[in-house]
């Protein structure tokens, strides 16, 4: 990797005397710029061996949405995007739908009706939309007394910051979802030990280095030494010493380990005994200091450099001379050549899908995302991640992936607003997130591990009787947004003008997004009944015995089918002359809707 | 507080009885005494894992000696720092912390320390009723991921992507019995073999019974005559339950889903009922107050497990998985970070202290407590006041049927001569075969070969035998 220039290099060649606190503040614009301006850059496009995109003739709407509800949080395109989506090519499609721009309008419009809040406009970062929802400014409509917990002094301004860039319309979902993944399972970054501004300044520089197309290392790199990581390992003490390490191990075992996927299978003795050795001192001569946090020393979300206290010289590791002035340099160095080692070319890929899309990879599927992710020259996580969401494999019957508490709450959350008001009045109770499933953004479960997976959502009853009783018992959030019905008109094509038939599956392929796979017999009978009727199945196929439940043979039998028939037939009264009716209507609609919502199909998702 | 059961809830439970023994859950006959236990008869073992890889030289430390060289002294001169100490620390100052802050204990001939602030431990092993189990081995890969999974499965040599059943679930076939899981999500430990293909690589669910949470179990259920929206659909999905679930194969990603829906409604009601008969007691009430020094979720676990012993017979399990997360990864400031989560488990006022006061003289009399972690730490400690990752570990095992003692070299002489060496860590030398298949012969005689039927050529120190450590 090219190495730039210090800018103080240049003054002293030129005999200039400049100002100590000059020199110190060129060198701090030279730090926050480079991180950009010199690094190398690696293509985001372009087709990769062992990941073969779905034909055209496949590729449709339940493919587009498949992608968008595992990559975006769901995304916020409309219909009539998403058949867009589905009649282009899927290599033209996915460079519109996956991109880590600060906004992606296609994928995220902005919400029209909120005048003054141009979100489309607004600096996309956690910091800036955290500075922006805590502001008096006349464009944000966040309620007055929620916009504090803005503030990064306030504990969790970080989770609650990062839970509306995910969801307001006009930023990027995808790019808050792959920021979510990187900071909660991958290389990870616990609000329990490292401060909000930490944490802030951690998330906004990945994604801004993955915006720019910095190759995959370069930006492990720059997570490396990141304030937050600093504080969560307690690298900042690490110092060397009249040759003596006075360090803490943790980081540099994790480096590798949850950096690249490498454990020294087979080579253990040098693994641990050298390679993990040095990278300690290697990370030895870090400081944190500050631009906003009051506490530099712990809080500080800035890092600084130096050569005092840092190991002089070269170091081995993975059997190479590994060189630098301090820290950065040295793990910058050292992450070019971790990049290349076999186990990162093996597990790394693993380790990313894995994460994100799929929880259960077979030998040949790993061998094929190996494949793609090796046949890149410089790694690059948009190209890897664009091919892969088309691929044959992504789109395979085979793939499940299960949604762990926050990607299921993202997900229905952003499918069901229609406008960025439902998130900044906490219409879905994102406190049941928190304090009954116990699951904070930033706060992962397993620590330095990762937070819960979407195995262990699905494994747990626990969390599955906190869903389905916050679904059932807690419904009138489904139905009633300021003490007015919510208006399914909003989002359904053609304005509501619906059967009932057509607004089930229009619920089904919106928020299951199966492609009505799993929409059988008795869910089309529960839903009908509860969109037509605002009641259970039961008394509406069986009226003189609605205690016997409803079987799936009566509805299989000919009574039945002809009841599903007339039941599906009938028409949505959302546009009524009389207004409670109306009211009603919705209502039915939104009982539906939580139905569906309970049902073990939204869940989980299978590729095919 | 007590509740009177209704007639209502005698026919659910009479109701769910049927629909358990139909989906083929004979082992259900609930047995209630005045106190709301079932009696204990058989043994009881309770597996905490501690993730991490705690340092339990911490826990137990030599007797600190004056003289140079001897492993009193050697080796807290290497730990001084992990002590709180300078790394320079006089002998005088590291003695100040040994007499202050560490209870004297024997046996066999080993002389050590129990840390002062695990004083019911302390007593317990003055009582001959806890084991330290040393320098066992479960993985050598000084990986938390890795080692954790494979502590769990029981399986030395499984590699990274080997993911395979538990221990306890292997136990659990063997002995016929499930196993209760009280963490949130089900550990490792409690998967358990596929019945027909009982090889490591396959799991089976079928005997986890899930209890985060005793308390709060079951599903709501829907009025006979719904009102309110979310009535209906609560009768709705009741219903849509009930039927969709048998048109979903065994092997379908959704089916573990339908089955928490199933064993939340069905044992639910049955444990619903056993648990408005059990009253909390004062002393693992007291975990969960104000003042308490035991956190949220060890009190929660300890209750539960406490619950669980309670039902046993409503939910057919001897077997309980727990875990105790807390800074047991101690790289740095060893000594302020791990000892708080020492006192919470093992002080007079914590959580194990609690739960063996409030038990009934029979489940306590049946009850095992295994807990430990998935690897050791290096012998020195480093720079930043902590340890490093390592490998051989300690387990502690706490019962009345627990033959008590040191088993296995707590401190061998041989570390002296590597302790200065980068890297080098506690050794193990006794597979958790073995350590581990003692408990499996004592929970069901001759169970060892067939949770851990490679054993024979599993390490184990020359000369230690633990065919005696339980049954006492």
């Amino acid at each position: 990797m090219c190495q730039p220039r210090p800018v103080f290099n240049i003054f002293h060649a030129s005999r200039v005397r400049v100002p100590y606190a000059v020199l110190l503040a060129l060198g701090a614009l030279w730090l926050s710029a480079s991180a950009v301006l010199a690094a190398d850059t690696a293509p985001a496009t372009g087709a990769l061996p062992g990941l073969p995109a779905v034909s055209n003739a496949r590729w449709n709407d339940t493919e587009v949405r498949k992608v968008l509800h595992t990559f975006a949080f769901g995304g916020h395109a409309s219909d009539a995007q998403i058949r867009a989506w589905a009649a282009m090519t899927p290599q033209s499609a996915i460079e519109q739908m996956l991109t880590f721009a600060a906004h992606n309008l296609l994928l995220s419009p902005p919400d029209r009706r909120l005048k003054r809040e141009k979100m489309d406009t607004r600096v996309q970062t956690l910091r800036g939309l955290g500075n922006f929802f805590a502001s008096a400014n006349s464009g944000n409509y966040m309620p007055i007394d929620r916009r504090e917990s803005f503030l990064r002094s306030e504990w969790n301004a970080a989770a609650d910051t990062w839970s509306m860039a995910a969801r307001v319309r006009g930023g990027n979902p995808f790019r808050h979802r792959v920021g979510y993944w990187w900071l909660n399972h991958y290389l990870v970054a616990s609000h329990t030990a490292a401060s909000t501004w930490q944490l802030v300044r951690y998330y906004d520089d990945v994604l801004a280095a993955l915006a720019a197309n910095r190759p995959f290392e370069d930006i492990v790199a720059v997570a490396a030494v990141a304030a937050a990581i600093n504080q969560q390992y307690g690298t900042q003490y690490n110092r060397f010493w009249d040759g003596t390490c006075y360090c803490n191990e943790d980081f540099a075992r994790e480096f590798h380990q949850l950096g690249f996927g490498i454990l020294g299978v087979g080579d253990s003795d040098y693994h641990e005994f050298t390679s993990i050795k040095n990278t300690a001192k290697a990370l030895t001569g870090m400081r944190l200091t500050s631009s906003e946090a009051p506490n530099p020393e712990w809080e500080g979300e800035r890092v600084v450099f130096e050569t005092e206290g840092h190991v002089p010289g070269a170091v081995e590791i993975q059997r190479k001379s590994i060189a630098g002035a301090a820290a950065r340099e040295k793990i910058a160095a050292l992450a070019d050549i971790s990049i290349k080692h076999p186990e990162a070319r093996a597990n790394l890929p693993i380790i990313i899908i894995q994460g994100l899309a799929d929880d259960e990879i077979s030998s040949a599927e790993a061998q094929a995302l190996r494949t793609a992710w090796n046949a890149m020259p410089k790694k690059n996580l948009l190209r890897f991640l664009r091919a892969y969401a088309i691929s044959k494999l992504f789109h395979a019957r085979a793939r499940t992936k299960r949604l762990n508490s926050i990607e299921r709450f993202m997900t229905i959350a952003n499918r069901f607003a229609d406008s960025n008001i439902e998130h900044y009045r906490d219409h879905f109770g994102i406190w049941r997130l928190y304090w009954d499933e116990e699951v904070l953004p930033f706060v992962p479960w397993h620590e330095v591990f990762g937070h819960q997976t979407g195995v262990e959502a699905a494994s747990s009853a626990q969390i599955f009787s906190k869903h389905y009783n916050a679904t059932t018992q807690d419904i009138w959030r489904y139905l009633v947004q300021e003490d007015r019905p919510k208006d399914w008109r909003r989002l359904m094509p053609n304005e509501g003008h619906l059967t009932v038939r057509e607004a089930a599956e229009w619920l089904w392929r919106r928020f299951v997004a199966d492609g009505l796979r799993n929409f059988g017999a008795l869910e089309r009978a529960h839903m009908y009944a509860l969109i037509a009727h605002g009641t259970d199945a039961a008394e509406v196929f069986s009226p003189t015995t609605p205690n016997g439940g409803l079987s799936l043979s009566a509805i299989q039998s000919a009574a039945g089918q002809l009841r599903l028939t007339q039941l599906g037939n009938m028409r949505l009264k959302l546009n009524h002359t009389n207004a409670d009716v109306r009211a009603t209507a919705n209502q039915y609609v939104g009982t539906a809707f939580a139905f569906m919502i309970a049902t073990p199909f939204m869940l989980v998702q299978e590729g095919g | 507080m007590r509740h009177q059961p209704s007639r209502r809830l005698f026919l659910k439970r009479q109701l769910a009885l049927t629909a358990l023994a139909a989906n083929g859950l004979s082992w259900v006959s609930p047995q209630a005494r005045a106190d709301g236990f079932a009696a204990h008869t058989q043994p009881y073992f309770a597996n905490m894992m501690l993730n991490g890889g705690p340092d339990m030289r911490h826990l137990l430390m030599p007797a600190f000696s004056s003289i140079a060289s001897t492993y009193g002294n050697v080796f807290w001169r290497a730990r001084a720092r992990a002590q709180g100490q300078p790394g320079d620390a006089t002998n005088d100052a590291l003695e100040t912390r040994w007499n202050a802050d560490y209870l004297a204990a024997a046996s066999g001939g080993t002389e050590f320390g129990i840390l002062k602030r695990c004083g019911w431990l302390h007593d317990m092993f003055t009582a001959g009723k806890v084991a330290f189990v040393c320098a066992v081995l479960g993985d050598s890969s000084r990986d938390h991921e890795q080692a954790t999974r494979n502590m769990e499965m029981g399986n030395r040599l499984a590699n990274k992507v080997t993911y395979g059943n538990g221990w306890g679930g292997r136990l659990g076939l063997a002995a016929s019995s499930n196993v209760v899981a009280l963490t949130t999500t089900p550990r490792r430990f409690t998967f358990g073999p596929n019945p027909n293909a009982p090889d490591l690589a396959q799991v089976d669910m079928s005997r986890v019974v899930p209890v985060a949470n005793a308390r709060e179990f079951g599903l709501p259920e829907s009025p006979d005559d719904p009102e309110w929206y979310h009535h209906t659909v609560m009768r709705g999905l009741i219903d849509y339950y009930a039927e969709r679930r048998v048109t979903v194969g065994q092997s379908s990603v959704y089916h573990p889903i339908f089955e928490h829906e199933r064993e939340l409604r069905e044992l639910g009601v049955l444990i619903d009922q056993r648990m408005a008969g059990v009253d909390v007691p004062p002393a693992l009430d007291a975990l969960f107050a104000d003042g308490s020094i035991v956190g949220y979720d060890l009190a929660l676990q300890m209750r539960n497990l406490y619950d669980a012993l309670a039902m046993h017979d409503v939910i057919g399990a001897r077997i309980a998985s727990l875990e105790y997360n807390a800074a047991w990864d101690s790289h740095d400031n060893q000594r302020d970070t791990m000892e708080d989560s020492l006192e919470q488990l093992f002080a007079a006022n914590g959580a194990c202290a609690a739960l063996w006061s409030a038990l009934p003289d029979d489940a306590r009399g049946q009850l095992t407590l295994m807990i430990g972690g998935e690897f050791g730490r290096q012998l020195h400690d480093n720079g930043g006041n902590g340890t490093d990752h390592g490998e051989g570990t300690v387990m502690i095992l706490i019962g009345d049927q627990v033959a008590g003692g040191v088993y296995g070299s707590m401190f061998p002489e041989e570390e002296l001569a590597r302790i200065d060496e980068p890297g080098a860590d506690i050794h193990g030398l006794n597979a958790i075969d073995h350590v581990f298949g003692a408990v499996c012969d004592w929970f069901q005689p001759a169970s060892k070969a067939q949770v851990f039927p490679d054993y024979a050529t599993a390490p184990l120190e020359e000369g230690l035998d633990l065919g005696a450590l339980l049954g006492a």
